[in-house]
């Protein structure tokens, strides 16, 4: 299936946050309650429109474990947009994110979209961090926000639509160089019918089978 | 099974246990072996019936591996598997460490669970009877690591067999925190990481908490003690013999690769956790474990460069980039059916003994300076347009011909003083 741009994403946070469960709800909408851990990186994809064009989000889901981190900041560097988690319920997962975004703007291209997220909502009766929090953290570091639960699907769609938006929107202004692939943006191969990928299994969204 | 469970069997003579402690494993192994030989030298029953008596362990004695695969049946084991299960009690009986590694590496490795019980002890020269005293849960508790081992003991469910009864893997998964708990305790300087309890869980499902603490001590010393730093990165530089392995093979692979820019994450996760994290097949763990207990530590990284150049004619036909690429070979090792692992095993065994592991470390290793050494020449390049370093640079260029001038002076100011 064709589509006018590909954004690459990463999504980074502590270990057990629900990274990997935002992944499976956007892409294959369904959650898994016991999610195994993620050693290393691992990737989903799905097609998403946006003001009329296809657009393919490419989508690396990395380990959360600190020991990781030295190989895993090497996918930061071609990625356009990233969510940035944190799990509601544990305050050390939020207390964490000044690290995380260190990390992130230091071995990213300065351009890159940040959506943070506060994962878990459905969880109010164990919340530790308030909304309020989240929201003062993201306004102080230029950051887009939104409190998510990959269980209920609750804003999941929206965090990774959201984020594109953005994205696209900066295109539009000519901020993101779309000719260099190392920002995280390529685009599309409608006009190379040469190139013959994969073949998506299902339409428009599908995650393993489809790929890349 | 919260409690330990052993099981007599009709034939009286083996205690299976899946969470044996150190006496019953000892004698268990005894028992087998002096049941097996009694049999021998009175004749009574001929190797076929014996070896069949081995293999049916599996199914008829042990309740945790009728749980495990309640599919396997004597049948399923070969003439050849079967010959090679009299060899390997043979070489218990006489204790003969040196022929059992060998084994570990031919066709079918230690064959079978019950075999690798007591096979695998021995190779790891783990003397059972020396029990250590478990830590008590408040002083495991507050151990750095417990919230995050806890945490991932919790999602390993994938890991455990489905047969498994609730309360069953509940115990199970008591037991491996508290064998995980233990290493680390006994190991201050070791860290942690996510994978190394899918290592840990095999061991358990074969051994027992006791045997399987004594094995994953003595392993992680000499097998994983490098992924057990404070971080990956001397990880990294091992991933980074992959690459060479490939290229001394097949050139083309290898810059198709690079040019891909896979990199060589696709397979930490293979390397550090000796597979069991992404291969579903129990027995297909089994076997890889046995390969690895008796060789190298760095066997893994050999294994891995097998599968990629056994998939070489496939890969080149892929789209030459980084998602298409990393998601073919992750999901073919997950997929596993088209992988002949006895074939891949013996190839992985040759491209050692062609590339020994020294030589490739240290040509990593002068890669990786050469590179960094390319990097800096590049980044001082760069900084001749860089005024901060430029001051920087002749400030300390000034300091040193003032230092150089005054000391001149001086050594000329004496001599005309001593004139």
């Amino acid at each position: 299936m064709s589509y006018a741009y590909l954004f690459k994403y990463i999504i980074i946070g502590d270990t057990g946050v629900g990274k990997s469960c935002l992944l499976l709800q956007f892409t294959d909408k369904r959650f898994q309650p016991v999610h195994d851990l993620t050693i290393g990186v691992e990737f989903g994809a799905r097609m998403i429109t946006i003001d009329g064009k296809q657009i393919k989000l490419q989508i690396w889901d990395t380990a959360g474990q600190e020991a990781f981190r030295s190989i895993t900041r090497s996918y930061y560097r071609g990625a356009a947009g990233a969510l940035l988690v944190y799990d509601i319920t544990r305050r050390d997962t939020f207390n964490h994110l000044t690290t995380w975004l260190e990390d992130a703007r230091q071995h990213s291209n300065s351009n890159m979209v940040i959506m943070l997220i506060g994962n878990k909502s459905d969880l109010e009766s164990r919340r530790e961090v308030k909304k309020e929090e989240g929201e003062a953290f993201a306004r102080e570091h230029g950051l887009i926000f939104m409190e998510t639960s990959a269980k209920t699907a609750a804003n999941v769609e929206e965090a990774f639509i959201n984020t594109a938006k953005e994205i696209y929107e900066k295109i539009q202004e000519g901020v993101f160089d779309i000719n260099n692939e190392a920002n995280g943006i390529k685009i599309g191969p409608q006009h190379s019918p040469t190139n013959t990928s994969l073949p998506l299994s299902g339409s428009g969204s599908s995650q393993g089978g489809g790929c890349c | 099974m919260a409690t330990n469970t052993e099981t007599t069997t009709s034939s009286d003579s083996y205690i299976t246990c899946t969470d044996c402690n150190t006496n019953e494993l000892t004698s268990s192994t005894d028992e087998f072996v002096t049941a097996f030989s009694d049999n021998d030298e009175n004749g009574e029953q001929n190797d076929d019936e014996t070896c069949k008596d081995i293999l049916s362990l599996e199914t008829s004695n042990d309740d945790l591996f009728q749980d495990i695969d309640s599919e396997t049946v004597v049948d399923e084991y070969s003439e050849e598997e079967k010959q090679k299960a009299l060899l390997i009690v043979e070489c218990l009986k006489r204790n003969d460490v040196r022929n059992l590694r060998k084994l570990g590496r031919t066709k079918a490795g230690f064959v079978c669970d019950v075999l690798r019980r007591m096979v695998w002890p021995k190779i790891c020269k783990v003397d059972v009877i020396a029990t250590s005293p478990r830590p008590d849960s408040e002083e495991m508790s507050k151990h750095p690591f417990y919230t995050q081992v806890v945490l991932d003991v919790n999602r390993s469910l994938k890991r455990f067999p489905p047969s498994i009864a609730e309360n069953h893997r509940l115990a199970m998964q008591q037991q491996l925190i508290t064998l995980i708990m233990r290493v680390l305790m006994k190991n201050p300087s070791f860290h942690y990481y996510q994978g190394y309890h899918d290592i840990c869980i095999t061991f358990l499902l074969i051994l027992g908490e006791e045997a399987a603490f004594h094995c994953v001590n003595t392993v992680s010393k000499s097998h994983l003690s490098v992924f057990m730093e404070k971080t990956m990165e001397s990880t990294a530089d091992l991933l980074d013999i992959i690459p060479l392995i490939v290229r001394q093979e097949n050139e083309r692979l290898a810059d198709f690769l690079e040019q891909s820019e896979v990199g060589n994450i696709f397979c930490l996760s293979w390397i550090i956790t000796w597979f069991s994290h992404v291969l579903r097949n129990y027995q297909t763990v089994g076997r890889l474990f046995d390969l690895f207990l008796v060789s190298d530590k760095h066997m893994s990284l050999y294994l891995t460069s097998s599968i990629i150049l056994f998939k070489a004619e496939d890969i080149l036909k892929l789209n030459c980039d980084l998602a298409t690429v990393h998601h073919y070979l992750t999901r073919t090792v997950e997929s596993e059916e088209s992988l002949p692992f006895e074939k891949l095993i013996d190839e992985a065994q040759s491209l050692l003994e062609k590339y020994p592991p020294q030589e490739m470390v240290e040509k990593q290793i002068e890669n990786k300076k050469r590179e960094q050494q390319n990097v800096q020449k590049f980044s001082n390049f760069w900084n001749i347009f860089n005024i901060r370093y430029l001051l920087r640079k002749t400030t300390s260029i000034g300091f040193i011909s003032l230092a150089v001038l005054v000391v001149v002076s001086a050594t000329i100011f004496q001599y005309w003083r001593n004139k």
